[in-house]
């Protein structure tokens, strides 16, 4: 059998659009600015929070329109409908914080809202797992131990530099272990499907997916340890690493939703 | 021309492989194979060489997976300590094709006769005297299905080369365990019965879908005694 040859071999595209990268980058800043601009009144609801709880709402919509593409597919449709319940978790964990902040005018820490905003990790995982088991059958020894050793790490670290200052308060740190110890497993399943999907026409959505889970887990780490000495503001830097972390994941939805 | 394990096993492939990647991602497979090499997905099961790399242009190494996953739902080879493979088909749509050509007393005679003396069609017809418009009928719904493949050529009184035709399996075993089946409205239907096929020797090495999907599994078909 004979092919066509010539132009009709030209790849498709699976590059990134480094317009939309400063576009959030600038988003970033501007959140930021006004994060710092806008008084931080108790009690009240800033335009900073709405902007903040949107950037989830978008996520977890994009999730729901891309799991809704692959509906009938065994692998996309679920693993993209657990990524939208995980984002519509964390929303909603996070209009309750808003709501007890400046309706009920209560300390949301530790609140009913945890409970959301912990949902959303085994729903995460389930995303990564699924796609990474429908893709990689056998998982070598090397790989289990960086796998299990990057939440090990992180949990020691966030121990260490909490023990490591006085004035800790025990309570607030056994509470935020498993949300560390959850966020950095969802980060270690997603450098492990950054490594699977490397050199498919995938690859670029998995690294987008791994940097949003990246910055997730850094904020938090920080967020945790902050609560643990009571340092947590509205105005922390904490806050613009959770904005964006959402909007990469978005566009990594996006190029997912293009490519394949 | 694919060859006819390619033929059967393509059958069931199409709507695996739609089923696991789903639609959408399937018509962008589909428009890669077009833009590539011309071919639609149906094309390309039968040309699996072209399928295999547009996968692995898609999903990378994740390719393995799904082939690992599509060999593992089609067939499994049955390793004795000694003498031949037998492949159990594992796919529910091969199975009952199988299943209704070998209950089919005209088709099961047709493949006895072409497997026990590899003949052209006419002679096939002659020897099993089945009328002929009828016959063609069935033989090339057995081509097709794969489950009658072509072997040699005889020539004919005007000099041409005409294709001999042979059975795809040497044996096939259908198994059916009614052990504790009770018909109840409640009670589950009975499963599919095992069916076991041995295949002519050498078909093996001349399918595309199973080279690809045995390197899925790690395995040769040269190592398959078959």
């Amino acid at each position: 059998m004979s092919y066509s040859t010539g132009e009709n071999t030209m790849e498709p595209k699976r590059g990134l659009n480094y317009k939309v990268l400063l576009l959030i980058a600038a988003l970033a800043v501007i959140y930021q600015t006004f994060n710092y601009m806008l008084p931080e009144t108790e009690g009240e609801l800033s335009p900073i929070d709405i902007v903040f709880t949107m950037s989830i709402a978008t996520c977890a919509v994009a999730s729901f329109i891309v799991s809704k593409r692959y509906d009938h597919s065994a692998v996309f449709g679920q693993a993209y409908l657990a990524l939208g319940i995980a984002f519509t978790a964390y929303a909603i964990g996070d209009i309750i914080y808003n709501f007890q902040t400046t309706v009920l005018k209560i300390d949301p820490y530790p609140s009913i809202a945890d409970i959301f905003f912990f949902a959303q990790y085994p729903f995460i995982i389930f995303h990564l797992i699924r796609n990474i088991k429908f893709f990689r059958r056998k998982i070598s020894k090397v790989t289990i131990i960086w796998l299990a050793a990057i939440p090990v790490v992180l949990v020691l670290l966030y121990s260490y530099f909490t023990f490591q200052q006085e004035g800790y308060s025990l309570f607030d740190y056994y509470y935020g272990l498993p949300f560390v110890a959850a966020s950095a497993t969802s980060l270690s399943f997603a450098v492990l499907g950054m490594q699977v999907f490397r050199q498919s026409l995938l690859a670029n959505v998995w690294s987008l997916l791994a940097v949003g889970i990246f910055l997730n887990t850094l904020g938090d780490m920080n967020y945790y340890y902050l609560e643990i000495f009571g340092l947590y503001t509205r105005t922390h830097f904490v806050n613009v690493l959770w904005f964006v972390a959402p909007l990469i994941i978005t566009y990594s939805l996006y190029r997912h939703y293009k490519i394949i | 021309m694919p060859s006819a394990l390619d033929r059967l096993l393509g059958q069931a492939l199409e709507s695996m492989i739609r089923e696991k990647l789903g639609q959408k991602t399937c018509e962008k497979i589909e428009a890669r194979l077009r833009q590539r090499y011309n071919l639609d997905l149906v094309e390309s099961i039968n040309d699996f060489y072209t399928l295999d790399a547009t996968l692995r242009e898609f999903f990378s190494t994740g390719a393995d997976a799904i082939e690992e996953d599509f060999a593992n739902q089609l067939i499994s080879i049955n390793t004795p300590a000694k003498g031949r493979h037998w492949i159990s088909i594992e796919n529910r749509e091969l199975a009952e094709l199988i299943l209704a050509t070998y209950g089919d007393k005209d088709k099961r005679i047709i493949l006895e006769v072409a497997f026990t003396n590899p003949s052209v069609i006419l002679d096939i017809l002659e020897a099993t005297r089945i009328p002929k418009s009828s016959g063609y009928r069935l033989i090339n719904q057995l081509v097709e299905n794969g489950l009658l493949t072509e072997q040699g050529y005889a020539e004919s009184s005007d000099g041409k080369k005409v294709n001999k035709y042979t059975a795809l399996f040497e044996k096939v075993n259908i198994k059916i365990d009614t052990n504790g089946l009770i018909f109840t409205a409640d009670a589950p239907l009975p499963s599919l019965p095992t069916v076991e096929v041995l295949l002519k020797e050498n078909i093996l090495n001349e399918s595309q879908i199973i080279r690809v999907l045995l390197r899925a599994k790690k395995l040769s078909p040269t190592n398959i005694t078959v």
